[in-house]
């Protein structure tokens, strides 16, 4: 019994003392890195952007906008040689766990972001619900905007990507489908771009907005959709949450806003004769959410002729979006080679080095199915 | 008094022996061979259709007819006394030792039944023999006499707490009311106190220990032992049970554990069980100790051992499990989901009791990935400027938090109120205004204090606080992974113990969804239908499936 208790005492204290709290690293030491931004200088050094929480301000009753972070800025070789480099001039040690907002330069997008996701990714550290957004300003403009809420630049970034689902305008990617589209060669990346757009006032302070979906041939930027073929993007790729739908009433010339509630995508693909076509069939659920009537008339909807009028609608929009995409762009940034391929593997082996051809010579259906749940209108329209 | 007790306590074991001969012989009524650990359904029946058992003219018969019924328990007295009548009555008055005012004994049975009878004339005195109720109508002076013939209602009146008078040659018994009076002689429950409920307690003295139990349970199958423990004390013990539900190996078992103490001295409950402890090292205690006569009751109908020693108004119950420490009498005695969230409050107040400190330290000095953003950003802000590791700021905050229960607890009230508020301003406040520790750690220590104290048995959570402290340390040094063997480490422990060849484990290890239903919920009373398997195996069935009350049909 007493070898025993002797023996069990030696194994614990040796397991306590000799790991001499290996990693250990207090919380306060840590420099806690939320954002950070990759660019390019013009010799062809990397550029890396960190911003920095500032926790002690953050806890303080009253902090300044401003106090919040701190930008710091390093120059390197490589991505990790200009990040640790910005171990020079950080007073802490640098934490990137919590990247919230990863911000790629224009001009690194264009060559190519599998590289740089890559080592994001190898560094065991970093958490992969991370968004990714494009910037053709340098990252430390868009990094350094205050608001009047003294939430990190980084924060509100996380926010407006999280809110993407009450307009379905863009559609933002997190470090995670970054990978997968860096290290799938057929899948075609998409993210959004963030912008700062000038005050409404001059006394209010700067913010940013997330203009447009960027979309990329593989890995390397190609261009610009803008909020309409935007969400067109989403009700093709099954993203499409919330959003509200805007056209002219046919018989009455009346502006109705439609608000989307629900939205499914069916893609069916074919193969047959050697020609590639695909059947999107989505099915759209929602309300007329208001209604402005045209000259101050005001008289009953026909439902029946409001859902015919927004299979057109929609189809429309699909249509256009699907002819930017074969034609201008010749890029299938839909990804619909993933239901293709999993549909007829064999023949998508021999098509998948060219696949952005047979995309832009595929013919798409689209049909669309719209329930107008209810009209959602008051009966005194607005009279009280 | 005493003295008499003494000899008829050693006595009855010849006695008995001879009389079983006599009992076969005369060929006494069925129900005197019943057993009632036989199924319940069956000797309810029996009861209702055996002949009514009734009173021979023999004293010797009557008394054993009694003694057979309530064989066991070592405080039934019986105090033969000859009644000097012409020629004298052999009679004797059966009772409760605990129950029954000795004083009321004397003056209103013994005393008239032998000086007063013996200062009557000659006459008179032939004439009480041959006539015993004019014997009885005379000389009895008490208030409330009743006569029965049925052995079953003279067993109820004894068991009560009256007095039975049995004479020779008179097939007929005198129940004398002579039970002690007053109510009130216990105290409220200081540690076990509930809001809706019994308010009453045991107290220091034996005897009213068992009265305040024979008077709640006023059963025949009840059993009460004597014993003295202490070379020098001498200390009274008493072991209840109920024979028909106990378990015999765990009586024999506890027996054997009791008389192998052989000490000079014992001078509360707590050293019994310390000598009777399955697992003597054990951070946690096997034994549980109840201050609540309602709760030693319903620990009796489990199937349970009471012991109760003179001079400690705490009773341990044998064998116990870890459900006891968790629950209260107060939660049976409010609403059951009420009850029940209650219940679950507890056993989470153990876990946050046993980790919370631990998983802060191992979070904040080595899993900061593990923390919401903000939470990390929060938490590293409020370290800020804080001179410590998080551990040595921990350790620190649990040590003057234990330090300021204890003396909270040994201080005198009005004293204890000064601490306290010095403890909230100096602990609470201005070590947080001058940096020395963070505001996290204080709400840590405070939630884990709070939590410590819904968990209602003091020397349970003793255990689990002191395992905190090994907890933090081990989350200090390895992190989460420490953590994880501190919670290997402790569950295989209680996973091991036994009280009494009972897995102390039960309900959680093995698993038993029929005693989950009592034990770490509270389902209604009338959902309670069986006894646990694990602490007896005779008398399983609690009351019949069918006590759901309904609405009546239309």
């Amino acid at each position: 019994m007493k070898k025993k208790i002797l023996l069990l005492l030696i194994l614990i204290i040796s397991v306590l003392f000799t790991t001499s709290c290996w990693s250990r690293r207090e919380i306060e030491e840590l420099a806690f890195v939320i954002g950070i931004g990759i660019s390019k200088t013009e010799e062809g050094l990397y550029t890396v952007v960190a911003q920095l929480a500032n926790p002690s301000n953050i806890v303080a009753e009253a902090p300044e906008q401003r106090s919040v972070y701190t930008i710091v800025k390093s120059e390197g070789l490589s991505i990790f040689d200009a990040l640790r480099n910005l171990s020079l001039i950080a007073s802490r040690r640098l934490y990137i766990a919590h990247i919230k907002t990863i911000l790629l330069d224009e001009v690194v997008a264009r060559e190519g972001v599998a590289e740089i996701v890559g080592f994001l990714v190898q560094d065991m550290e970093t958490r992969l619900e991370s968004n990714v957004f494009i910037t053709k300003l340098p990252p430390e403009e868009i990094f350094d905007t205050p608001n009047t809420v003294g939430a990190i630049p980084s924060f509100v970034l996380e926010i407006a990507a999280k809110n993407y689902g009450a307009n379905s305008k863009i559609y933002v990617s997190d470090l995670q489908e970054t990978v997968e589209a860096a290290n799938n060669p057929v899948i075609n990346y998409v993210t959004t771009l963030v912008e700062k757009v000038p005050t409404p006032s001059p006394k209010e302070m700067q913010y940013f907005r997330l203009t447009r979906i960027a979309v990329f041939d593989h890995d390397k930027l190609a261009g610009y959709l803008d909020y309409e073929e935007g969400q067109a993007f989403n009700f093709i790729t099954n993203n499409f949450r919330n959003g509200i739908l805007v056209f002219k009433y046919a018989t009455e010339q009346d502006t109705i806003a439609f608000e989307v509630l629900e939205s499914s995508t069916d893609i069916t693909p074919k193969y047959e004769n050697n020609r590639v076509s695909f059947d999107i069939a989505v099915s759209v659920e929602g309300n007329i959410a208001e209604r402005i009537s045209h000259e101050g008339h005001s008289h009953e909807i026909d439902i029946e002729l409001v859902k015919k009028q927004l299979d057109k609608v929609i189809e429309d929009k699909l249509s256009k979006a699907v002819y930017k995409a074969q034609q201008d762009f010749g890029i299938d940034y839909f990804n619909l080679s993933g239901d293709f391929f999993r549909k007829y593997p064999k023949e998508f082996k021999e098509m998948k080095e060219n696949w952005n051809e047979v995309f832009s010579t595929a013919t798409i259906n689209i049909k669309v199915d719209t329930t107008v749940v209810h009209t959602a209108l008051n009966l005194n329209r607005g009279r009280i | 008094m005493r003295k008499s007790n003494g000899k008829h306590n050693k006595k009855p074991k010849k006695l008995i022996q001879e009389k079983t001969n006599i009992v076969k012989s005369t060929e006494l009524p069925e129900l005197l061979f019943y057993e009632m650990d036989t199924d319940d359904k069956k000797s309810l029946q029996q009861e209702v259709e055996s002949k009514k058992p009734t009173l021979m003219a023999d004293l010797q018969i009557n008394i054993n007819m009694i003694k057979s019924i309530l064989n066991e328990s070592d405080d039934l007295i019986y105090r033969s006394f000859s009644i000097p009548t012409k020629p004298s009555i052999k009679a004797t008055v059966v009772y409760i030792e605990n129950m029954v005012d000795a004083r009321i004994l004397e003056t209103s049975v013994l005393l008239p039944l032998t000086q007063t009878v013996g200062e009557r004339t000659l006459d008179e005195r032939d004439f009480f023999y041959s006539n015993k109720e004019s014997l009885l109508e005379e000389i009895l002076i008490n208030a409330d006499i009743e006569v029965f013939t049925d052995i079953n209602l003279i067993i109820n009146k004894i068991l009560v707490g009256s007095g039975i008078l049995l004479l020779d040659n008179y097939p007929k018994a005198i129940s004398i009311s002579m039970s002690k009076g007053a109510e009130r002689e216990y105290s409220e429950p200081q540690a076990e106190k509930v809001v809706k409920g019994p308010q009453q307690g045991f107290v220091e003295n034996i005897q009213t220990n068992i009265a305040i139990i024979r008077k709640k349970v006023s059963s025949p199958n009840l059993v009460i032992k004597n014993m003295e423990l202490g070379r020098e004390t001498t200390t009274k013990i008493c072991v209840v049970y109920l024979k028909n539900i106990a378990e015999n190996t765990i009586v024999e078992e506890l027996f054997n554990r009791l008389n192998r103490i052989d000490v000079d001295g014992i001078t509360g409950s707590q050293y019994i069980e310390e000598y009777i402890n399955d697992a003597p090292f054990n951070l946690f205690p096997t034994i549980l100790s109840t201050e609540r006569p309602d709760r030693a009751n319903a620990m009796l109908l489990e199937g349970r051992v009471v012991i109760i020693c003179d001079g400690t108004p705490f009773a341990l119950v044998v064998p116990s499990i870890i459900a006891d420490f968790f629950s209260t009498p107060e939660e049976y005695y409010s609403n059951p989901y009420f009850a029940t969230l209650n219940r679950f409050l507890s056993y989470s107040g153990a876990l946050i009791v046993m980790f919370l400190p631990s998983i802060y330290i191992a979070l904040t000095t080595f899993h900061q990935e593990m923390l919401p953003t903000r939470l990390a950003l929060t938490l590293a802000g409020t370290r800020a400027g804080v001179p410590y590791p998080a551990f040595v700021e921990a350790l620190m905050m649990e040590i003057a938090f234990e330090a300021l229960r204890e003396a909270g607890t040994r201080l005198p009230t009005h004293v204890g109120q000064a601490v306290s508020i010095v403890g909230a301003l100096i602990i609470g406040q201005a070590a947080v205004e001058a940096g020395l520790v963070s505001p996290a750690v204080v709400i840590i220590v405070a939630i884990t204090a709070i939590f410590s104290f819904t968990i209602p048995y003091n020397n349970f959570s003793t255990g689990l606080r002191l395992t905190r402290f090994f907890n933090m340390a081990l989350g200090a040094t390895l992190g989460i992974y420490g953590i994880m063997t501190g919670i290997l480490l402790i569950s295989l422990n209680l996973i091991s113990l036994r009280s009494f060849n009972v897995p102390f484990m039960i309900p959680f290890a093995p698993l038993s969804p029929q005693e989950i239903k009592d034990w770490v919920l509270r389902v209604p009373q009338w959902a309670i239908t069986k006894r646990s398997t694990h602490i007896t195996k005779k008398n399983i069935t609690k009351k019949p499936d069918t006590l759901r009350p309904s609405p009546p049909k239309q």
